[in-house]
Formats: structure tokens, sequence, C-alpha cells
């Protein structure tokens, strides 16, 4: 068993009356990559400023590297690089004063992968971060976030309002510390596309809950959608169980169901369903069928 | 026998689809085989590192650590420790079957076709036959141009 | 609320209010508790020769009010805004003209300065019999405010707006100095504008402002129309033009270039050195701070013996020494809010992540915030001192200054021996060496509280609020039961013993707590506690020769546990400072 990297126990956290974590528990192993998806608001931010000690953990515990992130920051912070869609540097700083500064944080520095990536980019390090545009900050920050090879690489919606060619620029760099140096990295995006493309492992997270766990596949195997054709037209669909979402088009359904797919099939054929077409569910219908469920169970 | 291993180190040709249904490293696997079935992959051929696969299709690394494990495990691809990954010899004999085989589902989906459509066996053999003479005939045209 | 605000420039008016609500109540709320306080003050001094007296205290109520009313509209500049120029940039996606535009917020601002000034006034009037002139001087301060906001949105270039509004100044202090010598005033000017006939114009005077405020706003509209679409209007053509050129000299910018090399952090030693660098980097406009300010003094003090014949050099050594000694307050308090590192964020006070991730521990961050801030006054000082020292050299003053230091000791009671012995000359340099020690440390600890104070003030503005206003409160309270004949006396005395009790207290909670949570690293805890007995050390050697030297006094009790709550409060400050800090980087 390798140590883990990030345990994470029963994690509640509130502000003011909003409820933005609510008994999360999760583990990190080393050398994967973990998508961390969630609507705007879900909690994703909160998850992970816990994990750099951010956040002091007030209901369960977050350790980091096997301690806590808050009582040794020292220890924690100079192992994990940290990308946010914020992406604050400090305005008045040149990239290259910045890059000299953060050296002298992280023993591991690495000046020329530092050279190499400032040359692929075609950053100007004698630039001002105020002067830098949008996607020039993502790389700047990009950067200062993976120079020291960290052993956890935390990144907070890094794609967020980017071109393709940066964006293409951070998974690159995050390929590069999964696939040379056996890195983690835990990313949070809303891009559902580049989630199922570039992660091993899924956390859903929806209303500081974690709604959802699992390896990718498991996660699509577990998910069907079935096409249903039903006689008539305004037949509505019975509660079953496992079924998470239903659409109508017609006498057609398009139903999202998870599980006990035999049951789903026994029930729907038992109110006059006949079930047309099979085939595993994409993250995206995954995410709309839970997500979505959720708000209107809220809101019934 | 090392010097079968040598060879450079080809592009290979992957596409990939999310909304496929099929697992990702599924789908590496398969073009793979595809495209050692179809010879532009030859015995030998080195296939590119992990990493630049990864990043060629923008995959997490470890999809095609199992996609190159699952080739290795049925034999069409050896792994020489701190060189790379290469098509394995025993790919060649297994090539006639797996040719045979990717053509059989092509068969099976135009038969699936077919009765969809309401066409008979026997009319499917005729336009088989048809598209065949067709072919040839566009054929030893381009010929006698060249 | 929907309902009302059916027309755009009532919708406005909503948004105006809305934004500026909270800085008004604290603009008039300051300037009315002023107000109380000095009433208060001057009824205890009934004393004094009361017509003239009075007369003072309107006029200082007026200028007081009118102050507040003119920053009223200071709101503005803290718009989340970066361009100079017009304001309210979101207003021109909006389907308005642009003499609304600016027409709308101009009026709320000439407005809210109007109804301020007018309401405080009738407030004095009613509570404290203070009769203030009322609408003379109300469109005056509108007239001003209109004047002001104009040079501001009309103005595109930093340069432009800095000689614009400099300009401005002077020429309304101008008008009024012209008008002032018209009038042939006996009185001087503080009394003569706290009569009540002092600022009744006349019509010309009215068309005169009503002119002026027309054209200004004219102007504005003109260069708010050109800035909707992109352009500035270059008032100012030739200092603008004047400023482009010498910005882009060529020895100028390779000057900076140069300068910002030179600045540049090169292999940094560690990461200490390193957030050494990055925290005196942050804070560099202190030594702007520091040249303009001895620039100030030097020019004050070189100028003013040239216009006064009476000025010589004992007032020179006053004016150097008050310099000196107080710079490093001006340096610290300047210093301690950009090292703070605090940025707002939809209205919330947050450390910004790449202070936040830095890996510091928390004591460590706080301990090199607390040097940058002192390496800084000591720059600052050790400029002061050195143009200081340079001038009264030149100058020949060096005797006035050890005249004013042995006056000083001379404030001394001579009912002992020992003080009439004491002479400048026989202070040994012990005890020089043990007052400065003792001086740094009290500055030492007075940064840590301040940063202490920036971290709990943006932590939580209502409690800050709430305290502040119990405060004032209790000065009120005080201010009345002083010109009642003291009923509160057993109140206040309470007081006295609780305070410093209380202060123990929570200092004591505040060192456990901190080490507790870990704050507070074994080798930072020993720091402080050294320094801590450095401090009371000094502070016990001083003590004793200055009682040697002081008459016996018989002290109460109270003044001694004053003392241990005052000697223990550094100790606490520096507890109180990581955990402060760890309330923003951990929430």
């Amino acid at each position: 068993m390798t140590e883990r990297v990030v345990q994470v126990e029963h994690l509640s956290r509130q502000f003011g009356k909003t409820t933005a974590l609510n008994d999360v528990s999760l583990t990190l192993e080393p050398g994967l990559v973990y998508g961390l998806v969630g609507a705007n608001g879900a909690g994703k931010t909160t998850l992970i400023k816990h994990l750099m000690g951010l956040l002091r953990a007030k209901h369960g515990s977050v350790k980091v590297f096997g301690v806590d992130p808050v009582r040794e920051p020292v220890n924690v912070l100079s192992r994990i690089g940290y990308l946010s869609e914020q992406r604050d540097l400090p305005e008045w700083m040149q990239i290259d004063e910045m890059l000299e500064y953060l050296s002298a944080f992280y023993p591991a520095w690495d000046r020329a992968y530092v050279a190499e990536l400032l040359e692929t980019f075609a950053l100007d390090a004698s630039k001002k971060v105020k002067q830098l545009s949008k996607g020039m900050r993502a790389q700047a920050g990009l950067i200062a976030a993976v120079a020291h090879h960290p052993e956890l690489l935390l990144l907070d919606e890094p794609s967020t309002g980017l071109d393709a060619v940066v964006r293409k620029d951070i998974l690159n760099a995050v390929i590069r510390a999964v696939a040379d140096n056996g890195r983690t990295v835990l990313f949070s995006s809303h891009l559902l596309d580049e989630v199922e493309l570039m992660s091993d492992h899924v956390f859903m997270i929806n209303q500081g809950k974690l709604v959802l766990e699992g390896s990718l596949e498991d996660i699509r195997e577990q998910h069907q959608v079935l096409s249903v054709r039903f006689d008539s037209c305004n037949q509505s669909l019975p509660k079953i169980d496992g079924i998470l979402a239903a659409e109508r088009h017609g006498k057609q359904w398009h139903v999202v169901c998870n599980g006990n797919q035999a049951h789903v099939r026994q029930t729907l054929a038992d109110v006059g369903g006949q079930v047309e077409h099979l085939r595993t569910a994409s993250l995206q219908e995954i995410f709309v069928a839970r997500v979505g469920r959720a708000r209107q169970s809220e809101e019934g | 026998m090392q010097h079968l291993y040598n060879k450079h180190e080809v592009p290979v040709h992957i596409e990939l689809s999310v909304r496929d249904g099929v697992p990702i490293y599924r789908q590496i696997v398969n073009q793979v085989r595809y495209l050692i079935a179809s010879g532009q992959l030859d015995v030998g051929d080195e296939l590119p590192p992990i990493r630049s696969l990864a990043q060629q299709l923008q995959v997490t690394p470890n999809t095609i650590v199992k996609a190159y494990d699952t080739l290795h495990a049925e034999g069409l691809l050896v792994k020489r420790h701190g060189s790379g990954t290469f098509v394995s010899e025993q790919a060649s004999p297994l090539r006639k079957s797996e040719q045979r085989r990717i053509l059989t589902q092509r068969a099976d989906a135009l038969l699936a076709e077919a009765r969809q459509l309401n066409f008979s066996f026997a009319e499917v053999l005729e336009l088989l036959e048809k598209r065949q003479t067709a072919l040839d005939r566009i054929h030893s045209m381009e010929k006698r141009h060249d | 609320m929907q309902d009302v605000i059916r027309k755009p420039w009532l919708a406005m008016f909503w948004e105006l209010w809305r934004v500026s609500r909270y800085d008004l109540l604290l603009r008039f709320g300051g300037a009315i508790t002023m107000l109380i306080l000095m009433a208060a003050l001057a009824s205890n001094l009934n004393d004094v020769e009361s017509a003239t007296f009075q007369s003072i205290v309107q006029g200082l109520a007026l200028m007081l009010l009118s102050v507040a009313a003119v920053c009223s509209t200071t709101w503005m500049g803290d718009l989340d805004n970066q361009n100079t120029g017009y304001t309210f940039r979101l207003g021109f996606t909006r389907p308005i003209s642009n003499f609304q535009l600016v027409c709308v917020p101009m009026a709320y601002s000439v407005l809210v300065a109007m109804v301020g000034y007018l309401s405080s006034a009738y407030f004095a009037q009613t509570i404290f019999g203070l009769y203030l002139p009322t609408f003379s001087v109300a469109i005056l301060l509108g007239w001003i405010v209109c004047i002001f906001t104009s040079v501001t949105w009309a103005s595109t270039h930093a340069l432009e707006k800095l000689i614009g509004l400099f300009a401005a100044l002077l020429a309304i202090i101008g008008a009024f100095a012209l008008r002032h010598s018209f009038r042939d005033e006996s009185q001087p000017i503080l009394l003569a504008i706290g009569s009540s006939d002092y600022f009744r114009l006349n019509w010309i005077e009215y068309l005169g402002l009503a002119l002026t405020a027309t054209a200004a706003i004219a102007a504005t509209v003109q260069s708010v129309q050109r800035q909707r679409y992109g352009e500035g209007l270059r008032w100012l053509l030739v200092p603008a033009r004047v400023w482009q050129v010498v910005m882009e000299n060529r020895a100028l910018t390779t000057f900076t270039k140069r300068l910002d090399a030179w600045m540049h952090i090169r292999n940094p030693r560690g990461p200490l050195v390193a957030q050494f660098w990055f925290e005196a980097r942050r804070s560099g406009h202190i030594v702007h701070a520091a040249i303009f300010f001895t620039l100030l003094a030097f020019a004050f003090i070189a100028l003013v013996p040239l216009l006064n014949a009476t000025w010589g050099g004992v007032h020179s050594a006053r004016m150097w020494v008050g310099c000196i000694l107080c710079c490093p307050l001006l340096y610290q308090i300047l210093a301690t809010d950009p090292l703070a590192g605090l940025q707002r964020r939809q209205g919330a006070a947050v450390l910004s992540a790449f202070d936040a991730t830095r890996p510091l521990r928390g004591d460590q961050l706080m301990a090199i915030k607390l040097v940058t801030v002192g390496a800084w006054s000591t720059f600052g000082c050790f400029l002061m001192a050195l143009v200081a020292a340079l001038h009264t050299t030149l100058m020949g003053h060096w005797p006035y200054w050890e005249a004013l230091l042995q006056s000083t000791i001379d404030l001394l009671p001579e009912h002992n021996v020992a003080a009439s012995q004491l002479s400048l000359r026989n202070i040994t340099l012990k005890w020089w060496c043990l007052g400065s020690c003792n001086l740094i440390l009290v500055y030492f600890c007075s940064t840590a509280m301040l940063m202490t104070f920036v971290f709990a003030i943006s932590k939580s503005h209502k409690l800050f609020a709430g305290a502040a206003l119990l405060f004032f409160a209790h000065l009120g309270l005080w201010a009345w039961d002083i010109s009642h004949g003291q009923p509160l006396k057993n109140l206040w005395w309470c007081y006295a013993y609780l305070l410093p009790i209380l202060a123990l207290l929570a200092s004591l909670y505040l060192v456990i707590t901190a080490i507790h949570a870990r704050i507070l690293s074994t080798k930072y805890f020993c720091g402080v506690v050294c320094i801590w007995i450095a401090f009371l050390t000094t502070t016990w050697l001083i003590s004793s020769k200055l009682s040697s030297i002081l008459p016996e006094v018989e002290l109460e009790p109270v003044v001694y546990l004053w003392l241990i709550g005052g000697l223990a409060l550094p100790f606490a400050t520096a507890a109180a400072a990581p955990l402060a800090h760890a309330a923003f980087r951990h929430s």
C-alpha cells in the first residue's frame, strides 16, 4: 500500500447559512489524475482550499502527505503546486523576478524546465504581470505552479476563459507531471469533455456533497442511456429506483439510469415501454442527470 | 533479434471520441490494432512514448499505460526496458486473423443495415458484384492514365 | 422600490445612494462626533472670554463641517476603477445621454454636500446653540464640490488631474482671499468666519458662482462625451506633452531600467531573504514618501526664515527634532497597510492566494513584515536625520540642539538633588543606548499592534464599528459627566480597575491560543520572550533611574495595575499579530 497523498474525512464547511461542503470523504492515491466536477458554487474551490490549508477544517479532518496542512504549512505547501482561475500574481512583479523569488521557497526548483516552458510559451520574461493578457497570465501562473515538480498539483478551474492553445499548454504540463514523475493531480473543471479525457478518477460534487466517485470507466459502466418507446404519447414515466433522469421526445424517452439495469428494464416493460437502444452514458449526461435531479428534489 | 527494434518512432494517427460510449483506452487499443492489421505499423516499429502520445491525444498518461498494457498482454506489443514500446514479432501471424476480424465486423454491419432496409441476401450479393466490376473499371482507367 | 424607479436618472440616483450610503454615514457621523467633542470641551472652558470664544468655536465648527461636506464625495475614488477621468464608466454602456451621465452624479454629490452640511448645522444649532450660517455656505460648498468634481472627471491624464486640482484649489483659495481683503475685516480670519454675516453673498457673487459652475459642467459634458468613445480631452496639452517627452526620454528610461535591474532579486539565499525582498518591494512607495517628506520638511525649514525674521535656530532645531521623531510613525502607518497584503474582493477583505500559499509559517511571515516596516522607518528616519544634520551643520545650529535637549531635561521637576545635577553632558552612553533600545522596542511592538489592528478591522468591521461606537459613546458620556459635576465617578473607577485586568486576561488567552494552535513556533516564541525581557529590563532600568530623580509620590494601586497591563500588552501583540494573520490565511 503506497502512501496516500490526500485523505479527507467527513469534511463539512458552512459559510454563514450556505453549506459549502457536507460530509465529504475522499482519498487521492499517487500517480493518478483526479477530476473534480460540479456546478458553480458546488464547493470545488472550498475543497481545494482546504487541501492547501487556506481554510481550516472545522468539522472533519484533512491530511495532505499525512499531515494537517494548517499545522504544517511549510511542509505541505512546498510540495504543492497551485493554479487557480483567479491567477492572482503580484501585479508589480516582472515574470523573471517572480520566478526568481519563488525559486527561493522550493529546493526542487527546476531552472531548466522554467527556461524550456518560457520558450515554449514564447513569454517575454521581462514583462510585468500587469501587462500580461489573460492567457499569458495563466501561462506564467502555470510555470510558477509546476517548476518545482510538485508532488500534488492542484488546479482550480485552470481552463476557464482561456483559448485552446493555452488550455493545451496546461494539459501538457499536467501530462508531463504525471507521465515523467508520477505526480498526483487534482483538477476541477466545467469542461466535462476535458475531464473525461484527462482524468483517471472522477469526483462529482453537488451542493457540497460528493454525489459520485470512482474511476471513469466504472462510472461510465454503471450509467446507461436507454431509449424507450411507449405506445402512447402521454404516458408518464413511473418513479423507478435507478433512474436518474428522463427526457421525452414524443413517444420516445431517453432515460439515464445506473446500477441495477435488469430491474429498470423489467419495470419499464411492465408499464409498456420497449427498450430500443442501449449505450453507456457520457460524463456530460451523467452530470446533467445527477446535478439536475438534486436540484429538482430540492425544489420539490 | 535486437536489430528488429531499432527502427524509428512511427507517428500514429488515432482519433478519440468522447460521445462514442467506448472507454478511451479501448478506443486506443482498437485503433492500434487496426494500424497493425492494416500494415501502417510494421513489426519492430516503435510506438510513441507514453508522454508524447498522451500529449498528442490530450488524455491522461495512465490511459495510454493501460492501452499499452492491454496490447502487451495480447502479444501485439513488446516493452524493451529503457528504450520503449515496439510492435512485436507475434503481431505478424496475428495480422491475418486481425484483418479477418475487422472485415467480419464491417460485413456484420452491412448485413444489419441491409436487413433494416429490407434487402434480401441475394440482392446484397448482386450489389457487391456490381460494385466490384465498377471499382475494377476505375482502377484500370487510373492505371492507363498513369 | 421597483415601483418608484421608472426613470433612468432615478435609477442612477438610487444606485449612487446604494453605493455611497455607508461612506456618507461614516463621514458625517465622524464630523458630528467631532462637533460633540468640541462642544463638550467648549462647555468645560466657560471661564474664557465668552464672545470671542463662541465665535472661535463657531469658526472651527464651520470649517469642520465644510471639510466633511467637501470630503463627502471622496468615496468615488474608492470605486473599482482603473482609469482616470469619469468615475462611473459602467454608465457608458447604458442608454443614457452624456448630459445625464454627468449631471445626475454631479447633482447627487452636490446635494449630498449641501444636505449634509445643512443637517449637521441645524443639529449644531438645536443641540449646542451654535449659530452657523446655513444656505449661503451650503451653496458655496455645493459650488466647490461641483468645481472639484468637474476637474476630476474632465481630466483624463494623471498629470492633468493633479495640475487641474491644484489650480482649482489655488483659484478657490485666491477668490476667498480676495474677498476677505475687500471686506476689510478687523478681526482675524478664524473669528471673522464665525460671525453670521461673513458669508452673506450679494447677487453678483451668486451670478459668478452659477456661471462658473455651468461652465465647468459644460466642459465636463464635452470631456465625458469624448471619453465615452475612448478619447481623452487634453486640457493641458503642453504639460501633457512635456510629461510624455520626459517619460520617453532615453536617458530616463535607461535609468529606470537600470534601477529596475538593480532591484531585481538574484539567487536569493533562502525563503526568508526572498520574502523580505518581496515585502520590501511591495511597500517600496515608502522610498518616495520618505524623499517627499524629507524635502518638504527641508523646504519648510529652509524657506520660513527667509519670510519670517522671528524664526530662529531654536525653531529650526525644534522642527527637525519633531520631524525626526514623528516620521517613523508616519512611515509605520504608510507601510503597514500594503504589507498586510489584503485585497478587496466582492466586498470582503481577503489575503491573495499568492501570499497565502507561500510555504512559510505565519509567524515567520509576520516577523518579516515587522522587520520590513522597521527597515523602511530606519531608512526614512536616517534620511531625515541626514538632511537635518547637513542643514544644521551648514547653518551652524548645533548649539540650539544642545540647548533644546537640555531644556527638555530641565522640564523634570527639580525637587531632587539628582535632578539638579543632571545635565546633557553627564548622561552617559549607557543611558543613551538604553533609551534608544527602549524606544525601538516600543516602536516594534506598536507596529505589531498596528498590523494586528489592520487585520482585525478587515476581518470584522461590525465588531470594530461596535467597539468604536462604544468608545465614542463613552467619550460623550464623559463629556456629559464632566459638565454635570461627575455623578459617574464610580463608573470610571470601575473601568480603571477592569480594563487592565481584561487586558491581562486577553493577553494570556491570546498567547495560549497561539501556542496551542501551533501558530507560534518555539523559535519565534523564544525570540518574542527575549525581546520582551529586553523591553522590561530597559524599561525597569530607565524608570528606576527616573524615580531616583523624580520626587517621591504616593502611587495608587490602580497605577501599578495599569503598569502591569501595559507591560503585558507588547507580549500579547507578538501572539496576536500571527493569530490575526492566520485568521485570514486559514479563515
